[in-house]
């Protein structure tokens, strides 16, 4: 679905760039976007698994008569973190200059949590944070001492529960509050509105160097920065490899006055050569230390009563999930029951939509001929749009049902156990689990699924996992199956659908062993997977994301295929005086000129290759130009379909729907996460030479040992 | 910290027992992921038990539970924190890991808080 991919913002009203900025930060699988969506009414994609959201989202807050831009940003365990969601999440509080940030802190992953809200107020940005999850802490019967919390940190603290909207108002109060406060001052005053003493206590040997490092930055700004210049001392002892912009005019100010970027360079380095010989380790590691113990002792100064984690009703569920003899089996039966649900659950739907807009279809026809519009006119509504937009709309509550249910499986928390299950798996082509979760989310749309690639800590994983996601057979090309193994394997007709998935899983992970043999391998590859707690997955939210999802669906059948089929329609009755859909037409000659290609492959009609060529601009349009190009002759689609492939054509068919290039809107992803057009023409190449070997090999296998 | 004897690497630690990290025996981009995930030296962390075919193994550090490959956690060397009479009570102890942290925080008036609590309520 292109929209969910090109649209960053919320769709709520334009960008004001004078508004107050309020971003939201913190652990991933926190409860930000719940919170975002709590506070601006937008219904972003919240889900129970960390890396969710994988790039930022803006939303306005309106309360009181006041404004503010609200921004949502990807889930970051700290800010040194490589992956690129966890980049973007730094780089706009570092760069961007919030007025104010919220720090959503998971309560019941405290400690963990309050590493990065340290992070945060040692940057002394305006900092308030609501403690979410407050209900899962209560019911853990965790008891945290928020006054306490608020007093050690310096900063206000306002319990939440994202999910209910419990706290959001007061949240958001004071939020605008502080915002608006500060909005409008100059940078460095802005930064001065919090501030107090320094947060954290490195030790002698550290804050020596601190101070010492400080002390050139303040010289180098000429102004009393407060704590700023503390902050950017202990980035610049931590080889932090996030050298904000700021930090680059620091450097380039000190050369400015005399001291030379080399200058300021080679003292940090000394500094940190110094720690090293007088301690014995790193400065970054002793940084690092020294924050979680930090943030160790006031998780326990504020934390009255332990929770013990193995009585939580996850730890059970995991007892059965991750059971050795149990776990792959519920693996693979949840993959079917996915399936299984898809098909079986949809089909009496399906059948009664079919008669619907068959009905619609002669009743328009009537009603038109009727009032005495021109036929040409009729064709065009009812052949052309009717029959070209009906046939993909049929397919919807299948669609709509595969959304539902990866709906469920991210509410619930399974995808972090998928990814843990799938690891030693994807480990044999070279990969690892968490590149297993942007794999199913390719079920839903190949370019979500590549955008999921973002939380992936190695570039050279997330480059092989965005070039094999479009092997992965997203809902587009689900139509395309029904249609076919509806037509040609009654009653094998989810096991032929099930073993195209299958084969588009088996395809994409040989092209991962394949890609992975000729890109380097690095070093920064780890699987360190944070395990989510099951959640019962909430009706409404999981409604509203799968209608959210479905409806990009429902916009695409009103807007591209729409236009597309039209197109079709037109291509196919020109020139004047060509019988409708005729080989003589225009599209029926483009078709026909390519249509030998296929021929080997046991589908060279000139309709077969003019629906794959429409398919490119999306793969639902193959049922939409098949829909108006058979329109033409009365009898339903499937019988035309019948008429004009075999079941081995037809599978060799859907094989290369499967395969062949990726949609546009993929391919525009592909380009823009890869930020290359060669590796762009791989993928697109690949996939299309691919699919062609594969389709021919099925036809001409299949007619040598008989089966055509 | 501990005996040379009774050190191993985190992914032959017996499961449910609870270990200190002594060390992170790797660099760069690892290192600094391991770390900023919360396990630095000193850390208590208790394996919980390996993936259905060996690997990742789930471990809980700092009251959370993180999956972590065989190959990461062998370069983090542990020591036992408890005897080993005690061990078998490691549910109770790795929920409990901060009672046994060497540094003792200010864990007094946890039950004056708890009595607060009662008109704090919800919220
Ligand atoms: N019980 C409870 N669940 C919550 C609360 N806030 C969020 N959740 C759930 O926590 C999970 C994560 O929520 P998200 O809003 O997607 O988290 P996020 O911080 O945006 O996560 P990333 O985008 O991955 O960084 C979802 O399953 C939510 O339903 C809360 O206050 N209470
Ligand atoms: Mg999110």
């Amino acid at each position: 679905m292109p929209n969910a991919a090109a649209n960053t913002t919320a769709d709520t009203t334009p960008v004001v760039a004078t508004l107050p900025v309020i971003a939201i930060a913190g652990n991933p699988n926190s409860g930000k976007t719940a919170l975002f969506n709590a506070i601006t009414g937008a219904r972003q994609h919240v889900g129970n698994w960390p890396g969710v959201t994988v790039e930022r989202k803006e939303g306005l807050i309106k309360r009181d008569g006041n404004e503010a831009l609200l921004v949502d940003l990807p889930g970051t365990y700290a800010f040194g973190s490589r992956a690129l969601d966890e980049t973007i999440a730094r780089d706009f509080i570092v760069n961007e200059n919030p007025d104010v940030v919220i720090n959503v802190v998971d309560s019941t992953h405290l400690e963990r949590n309050l590493y990065l809200t340290l992070q945060l107020l040692e940057m002394d940005v305006p900092v308030i944070i609501a403690l979410n999850m407050y209900d899962e802490a209560n019911s853990l019967n965790l008891q945290i001492d928020v006054e306490k919390l608020s007093e050690l940190l310096e900063v206000e603290v306002i319990p939440t529960v994202a999910v209910d909207g419990k706290g959001v108002d007061k949240l958001v109060c004071s939020a605008m509050r502080i915002a608006h406060a500060n909005q409008g001052r100059k940078e460095q005053l802005k930064t001065r509105i919090a501030k107090r003493t320094p947060i954290i206590d490195y030790g002698k040997t550290i804050e020596a160097e601190i101070a010492l490092l400080g002390k050139h930055l303040v010289d180098a700004y000429e102004s009393n920065q407060g704590l700023y210049w503390r902050w950017q001392a202990i980035k610049l002892l931590e080889a932090d490899i996030a050298i904000p912009k700021k930090f680059e005019s620091v450097i380039d100010i000190s050369a400015a006055r005399g001291k030379t970027a080399h200058d300021l360079k080679a003292e940090v380095a000394e500094a940190r050569a110094r720690i090293r010989q007088v301690s014995g380790a790193e400065a970054i590691d002793l940084i690092t230390e020294a924050r979680y113990s930090h943030a160790a002792r006031i998780a326990e100064a504020v934390i009255g009563q332990d929770s013990d984690p193995a009585k939580s009703s996850s730890y059970a569920i995991d007892r059965i999930v991750l059971n050795p003899w149990l776990a792959y089996p519920i693996f693979f039966g949840v993959i079917w029951v996915m399936f299984k649900i898809t098909f079986t659950l949809s089909e009496p739907i399906a059948e009664w939509f079919v008669t619907l807009f068959d009905m619609f279809g002669s009743i328009v026809r009537g009603i038109l001929m009727g009032i005495g519009v021109p036929l040409l006119l009729v064709d065009f509504l009812v052949d052309g749009i009717i029959s070209g937009v009906g046939a993909v709309l049929e397919f919807a509550p299948p669609i709509f049902l595969l959304f539902l249910v990866i709906s469920i499986l991210e509410d619930i928390g399974y995808m972090a156990r998928a990814a843990l299950l799938s690891d030693r798996l994807m480990r044999a082509v070279g990969l690892h689990g968490k590149a297993f979760i942007p794999m199913i989310l390719g079920f839903g749309c190949n370019v979500t699924g590549i955008l999921a690639t973002r939380s992936l800590d190695s570039p050279r994983d997330r480059l092989i996992s965005i070039l094999i996601n479009p092997l992965i057979s997203c809902a587009g090309r689900l139509p395309v199956y029904v249609l076919f193994a509806t037509a040609f394997f009654k009653e094998k007709r989810s096991l032929v659908v099930f073993s195209l998935y299958a084969m588009g899983v088996l395809l994409a992970a040989l092209a991962a062993k394949i890609l992975s043999l000729f890109i380097e391998p690095d070093a920064s590859s780890t699987f360190v997977l944070e395990l989510p707690p099951y959640r019962m997955p909430r009706i409404s939210a999981v409604l509203t994301h799968t209608w959210e999802r479905g409806k990009e669906f429902l916009h695409k059948a009103g807007t591209v295929i729409l236009l597309a089929v039209a197109i079709v329609w037109i291509l196919a009755n020109m020139p004047p005086g060509t019988g409708p859909g005729s080989p003589e037409s225009f599209i029926g000659r483009i078709g026909t000129a390519i249509a030998p290609v296929f021929k080997p492959a046991g589908f060279g009609t000139w309709e077969a290759a003019v629906a794959l060529m429409f398919g490119v601009v999306a793969k639902e349009l193959i049922i939409g130009t098949l829909g108006v190009l058979y329109s033409a002759s009365d009898a339903s689609l499937t019988l035309a379909i019948q008429g004009a492939w075999t079941p081995l054509s037809a599978y060799a068919f859907m094989m290369m729907v499967l395969v062949y290039v990726p949609c546009v809107a993929t391919i525009a992803s592909i380009r823009r996460e890869t930020g290359s057009w060669q590796w762009t023409t791989l993928a697109v190449a690949y996939t299309l030479v691919l699919g062609w070997i594969l389709a021919v090999l099925v036809y001409q296998i299949g007619m040598l040992i008989g089966l055509g | 910290m501990s005996d040379a004897r009774h050190l191993f690497s985190l992914d032959t630690a017996p499961p449910q027992t609870q270990n200190t990290i002594v060390s992170i025996n790797c660099q760069g981009p690892v290192r600094r992921r391991l770390m900023d995930m919360g396990l630095t030296p000193g850390t208590q962390v208790a394996v919980e038990g390996a993936a259905p075919l060996g690997d990742p193994i789930i471990v809980w550090a700092r009251g959370c539970r993180l999956a972590l490959r065989c190959g990461e956690a062998a370069q983090i060397t542990v020591a036992p924190t408890m005897d080993i009479t005690e061990s078998s009570k490691w549910l109770e102890s790795c929920s409990s890991g901060r009672k046994h942290r060497h540094r003792q925080g200010q864990r007094g008036g946890g039950r004056r808080r708890r009595r607060q609590r009662g008109n704090r309520g919800s919220m």
